[in-house]
């Protein structure tokens, strides 16, 4: 199933849920999924809750030992009101139109105090491979230009690993090309002299 | 960063020696493409096109590899839009978008194709 969810308020998707639970997710961070109506809090899906759990339980340290697990239970069964409007509503849902949109681009903004922290953008290259394929004639630019390319859209899907290990491929690629292009051409022009 | 200091020093002392070598008249050696193929690549002739463009014969430049004209203004916008992609965030998600990356390589691969064909 693919999720989609909105971080910094940007939409990202579709993205697989164990991609997803690696967000920079908050509780009530929006997500969606085919099957709900709208936007829902990451907090009130059950496949991302107990991500929300463990500060609650760090927070009970301070109580008595025994009271632990009921203070750790509570605020989360404290939502009985919430956890039956997810229920009503995905009762209303009429089934969706294949293929189900996300919902319409309007989500509901995220509140200015929280920005969790993104990972910075890596740099894609992108300009010195088309340069390198231009300058050294060679096919480890085009390699590069194929890596280079794909760093942006893995970075907008918030696959930000696989878009740092393009990004990286890019560069040694961008390194090969001009290794190859430029720093061999002195010894060419002394072989082609003698 | 480290790596872009180093690229720019390589760019640098290339362009020396192009400034000082015309690739046209001494024993440069030709594109490693060419040699094995036959073909001319999209590159071919921007050596003589860089000689020639740093004496000012523009007229060179067209002859040895026409695509240059384009093609340097749009990596030099896409350079400056890779190290200021926060002041320039739009333009930077325009250029390196998939499909002006295709259409980028796809400019090219017709270039080649035309250059071979018409002998330009």
């Amino acid at each position: 199933m693919n999720y989609w969810v909105v971080i910094d308020r940007r939409k990202m998707g579709p993205l697989t849920l164990e991609e997803a639970r690696r967000l920079p997710l908050e509780e009530n961070s929006y997500v969606w999924h085919r099957g709900l109506p709208s936007w829902v809090k990451a907090g009130e899906l059950e496949e991302f809750a107990d991500l929300f759990r463990q500060p609650v339980e760090v927070s009970a340290e301070n109580g008595v030992n025994g009271e632990i697990t009921e203070n750790s239970v509570e605020p989360v069964s404290d939502n009985p009101d919430s956890a039956g409007e997810d229920d009503s509503s995905r009762d209303q849902a009429r089934p969706m139109p294949f293929p189900p949109p996300p919902p319409a681009g309007r989500f509901p903004g995220a509140p200015y105090g929280s920005r969790p922290a993104l990972p910075e953008k890596p740099p894609t290259y992108l300009g010195w491979s088309v340069a390198s394929i231009i300058c050294c004639c060679l096919i480890t630019g085009i390699i590069s230009v194929i890596y280079a390319a794909k760093v942006t859209p893995l970075y907008d899907m918030g696959r930000y690993e696989e878009a740092r290990r393009a990004s990286e491929k890019a560069e040694l690629w961008l390194i090969v090309s001009i290794t190859v292009g430029i720093v061999a051409l002195p010894f060419q022009f002394l072989m082609a002299m003698f | 960063m480290k790596i872009t200091a180093i690229v720019v020093a390589c760019l640098a002392a290339a362009m020396a020696v192009y400034w000082f070598f015309d690739p046209s008249v001494s024993l440069f050696p030709r594109c490693p493409f060419y040699v094995v193929t036959g073909l001319k690549c999209p590159g071919c002739g921007s050596q003589r096109a860089l000689h020639a463009m740093l004496h000012g014969d523009m007229a060179d430049v067209w002859g040895y590899n026409a695509i240059l004209f384009p093609l340097i203004p749009v990596v030099l916008l896409m350079l400056l839009s890779e190290y200021m992609h926060r002041r320039f965030p739009r333009l930077n998600a325009f250029l390196t978008s998939t499909g002006f990356v295709m259409a980028l390589v796809a400019v090219l691969a017709v270039w080649m194709v035309v250059r071979n064909i018409a002998g330009w």
